[in-house]
């Protein structure tokens, strides 16, 4: 494997490079990405659904400004969609074809050529000319076999294609391996991985979020909706937590419209933006509602101006 | 311990003696990662330790715990050592104590250590009337050394009692105290005193006792327990299947059924996946011993029931009775439940899971084949557990597996000699909290046949 291929990049750098693509982080997140990319092993990341654990990939490939070869995983996945496929379609015709030809002798070789290989993100990610970001996603969600085949592959970095020999990894991938914890993932796979759990952000670091990637929104909604959002991690029963992607949906779509602080009728009028189900909805509206809602944001956010009597600032 | 890599392997020692498993693999990576950070900040040293020795989120708390102690500056160290070593000799005059206080004319009892700690640990006057007990009958007419085994038994039985009485946080408790230490006086005390910090805290009702589950919260376990069975349902095999559908074409049968027109492929034959569907039954014991865990067992019925089609539900104390019918009326846990807790005639009997066994396979051979995952809910306090033992026995080779969710913590696994017994014919699994269940469902119930 070529040593060399590492992108030369100091902590100092990483972090500018992170925070100039939006993505706020903790000295923990950043000295595990800076090991992984370091030590050369690929970096699992586990946390609740949209907490930013697929977009350290984005980021880093945008930091790298190298190609984003995604491995959405999905349950009954194998190695023939994870890694290579042949064209037999195109083989059949080429057959075909032959045999209607005068030209009659294919050979074997002439079927099983690179023309008739259908890459897929992991044979892709091998070839790759420029060292690539390999984000294989939700691999929690693929079963038992498939997670040993593939971490054989990660150690490696090479594969055997029986008609064409082996292909060798140019350049070690980035990899970022992202779970739900919707299984246990092995010990071998979690043993050779750098490990990061990413939790829910506190109120801070989430109005730092929301600052960063939508600049338009105000220090005091982003504050408001922060505290609003956390309010309802810590305290709800929530089947599904609102996530960070959520935080932001919903401050984009206050904004869109025009407010610049949190009240409970746009608290009600936009909780579909909060609440992915309706148990959540319901366990929402029984035991803390848009009033409920707002009054604690009110206490937690003391300093904030009043605008109104309905307000969550005043 | 001086040099980084002493400590270093020092704090790996501390690490897996709290539980945690770290490889040598690992520790060379951990290793490796500090010759790479640049700075060498403290919040970076714990993050490049903690990325490179934890590899779960359970372990991070014992991470952070065993960090804060193990990394100080030497005064605070020192702190530490002197805390611990009074703990210790609190500990000893304890132990001591306990010794000189458990005797029968004269002699100690032979005792096992978790019920002398449980002994430690009684309030004063219940510690009082066994002194007593133990005095008078030391000092009885017509009492000879040989009632020292009696004694003994009736002590263990008393102290057994007591030991029920604990929760498994407390019993958790008594057995990081009961810790094996490593000897190294330097690293035991960090060891101790992580052990004692308890749990990670970071999903209460994930790691919450069952018996402690509140009313409000049960909507909450259901819905988790739903998202946790809804794996089963849609597992998809690694085998496959000839379809219809334009899927992969199956090269093997295309070219079979196409040697008739010498090879030209005119009709290509298709495959997918197969969906693999267990057969499940479920058995929930509802036995007097078994109430604290209600409101854990029956979101937990319920939550199995909405989600796996091909389920069949029974509850057993004394004999049999199956409820399935009761989850495929409607979508209202408390309506459901209601209903099941009037009508039934098990609710809070003694325990006979022979005759339950044996009337399910009876009245219910159907339903037992080799596709059949069976699991038992239950604490495995049981009547006549040899003829348990039978049955379990005989129905093991007609399913393909049995489960069993033992709701009493491993540490009480020990004293009953029935667990032993049926663990032979099943995967017995300590389940009293939610993590627990998690960790079943991820590990055993979703592996392809």
């Amino acid at each position: 494997m070529d040593k060399q291929s590492t992108p030369f990049i100091t902590m100092p750098e990483l972090r500018v490079a992170f925070e100039a693509q939006g993505y706020i982080s903790d000295i923990e997140l950043l000295t595990t990405v800076y090991l992984a990319l370091k030590l050369e092993k690929p970096l699992l990341v586990e946390g609740a659904p949209g907490v930013g654990k697929t977009e350290i990939a984005k980021v880093l490939s945008k930091v790298f400004n190298t190609e984003l070869i995604r491995l959405q995983c999905y349950e009954g996945l194998d190695e023939n969609k994870a890694l290579y496929e042949w064209n037999y379609q195109r083989q059949l015709i080429k057959i075909q074809m032959s045999r209607d030809s005068a030209c009659q002798n294919l050979s074997e070789n002439d079927i099983f050529s690179p023309e008739y290989l259908l890459e897929r993100p992991l044979l892709k990610a091998i070839r790759a000319e420029k060292r690539p970001v390999l984000l294989i996603d939700e691999i929690d969600k693929t079963d038992e076999e498939f997670e040993a085949f593939l971490f054989e592959i990660l150690s490696d970095f090479q594969i055997s294609i029986p008609e064409l020999g082996t292909v060798k990894a140019s350049h070690i991938p980035i990899v970022v391996l992202t779970s739900n914890h919707d299984r246990e993932l092995s010990e071998g796979l979690r043993r050779r991985c750098i490990y990061l759990y990413i939790d829910y952000p506190p109120i801070e670091k989430e109005i730092n979020i929301i600052r960063a990637k939508i600049p338009e929104a105000t220090e005091k909604l982003a504050q408001q909706i922060a505290t609003a959002v956390n309010h309802l991690r810590t305290n709800l029963m929530l089947a599904k937590q609102p996530s960070i992607a959520e935080t932001l949906d919903w401050t984009r779509s206050l904004i869109a419209m025009h407010a610049d602080h949190l009240d409970s009728t746009l608290i009600q009028q936009t909780m579909g933006l909060l609440f992915k189900n309706r148990d959540d909805l319901m366990a929402f509206q029984k035991d803390l509602g848009a009033e409920g809602l707002c009054k604690a944001v009110r206490q937690a956010t003391t300093t904030m101006d009043c605008h109104s009597d309905k307000s969550c600032g005043g | 311990m001086h040099s980084l890599a002493d400590n270093l392997v020092g704090f790996v020692q501390i690490l897996r003696q709290l539980g945690v498993r770290v490889s040598i693999a690992e520790t060379i990576d951990a290793v490796d990662s500090l010759t790479v950070i640049e700075q060498f900040d403290r919040d970076v040293f714990r993050a490049a330790l903690k990325s490179t020795l934890i590899k779960n989120s359970e372990d991070q708390a014992a991470f952070d715990q065993a960090f804060n102690l193990f990394f100080v500056p030497p005064e605070a160290k020192q702190q530490q050592r002197e805390d611990w070593d009074s703990k210790q000799q609190s500990e000893l005059e304890q132990s001591q104590q306990a010794q000189e206080e458990l005797v029968f004319q004269g002699r100690p009892l032979e005792l096992p250590d978790e019920l002398m700690d449980v002994y430690k640990r009684l309030p004063e006057q219940e510690k009082k009337r066994l002194q007593d007990f133990l005095g008078k009958t030391s000092t009885g007419h017509n009492v000879k050394e040989s009632f020292q085994p009696v004694v003994e038994n009736l002590l263990k039985s008393s102290l057994s009692f007591w030991q029920r009485q604990l929760s498994p946080e407390d019993l958790a408790q008594l057995a990081a105290a009961r810790r094996q230490l490593l000897g190294h006086h330097e690293l035991d005390h960090v060891v101790g005193s992580a052990a004692g910090l308890g749990g990670t805290g970071r999903n209460s009702l994930l790691y919450k006792n069952m018996q402690d589950i509140a009313e409000h919260e049960i909507p909450q376990v259901t819905a988790l327990i739903k998202r946790l069975a809804h794996r089963l349902t849609t597992r998809i095999s690694r085998r496959f299947r000839l379809t219809g559908r334009r899927k992969l074409i199956d090269i093997r049968q295309s070219i079979r059924r196409n040697t008739r027109y010498g090879g030209t492929m005119i009709a290509l034959k298709y495959k997918t996946k197969k969906i693999h569907k267990p057969n499940i039954v479920l058995l929930c014991d509802v036995s007097a011993s078994m109430t604290k865990y209600v409101r854990f067992t029956l979101p937990l019925l319920f939550g199995l029931s909405s989600v796996v089609k091909n389920i069949e539900t029974f509850i057993f104390a004394t004999d049999l009775e199956k409820v399935t019918a009761y989850f495929k009326r409607s979508d209202d846990f408390a309506q459901v439940i209601t209903s099941l807790v009037a009508d039934s005639a098990q609710m809070g009997q003694g325990t006979n899971l022979s005759i339950a066994l044996t009337s399910l396979k009876a009245d219910y051979k159907q339903l037992l084949s080799p596709s059949t995952l069976l699991f038992i809910i239950s604490d495995a306090n049981t009547l006549a557990p040899v003829e348990t033992a039978g049955e379990l026995s005989a129905i093991s080779k007609k399913v393909k597996r049995i489960l069993w969710l033992n709701t009493q913590p491993k540490e009480r696994w020990g004293q009953h000699s029935a667990i032993t017994l049926f663990s032979q014919y099943c995967a017995m699994f300590e389940c009293y909290s939610l993590a627990h269940l998690t960790k079943i469902l991820s590990l055993n119930l979703t592996r392809q046949p």
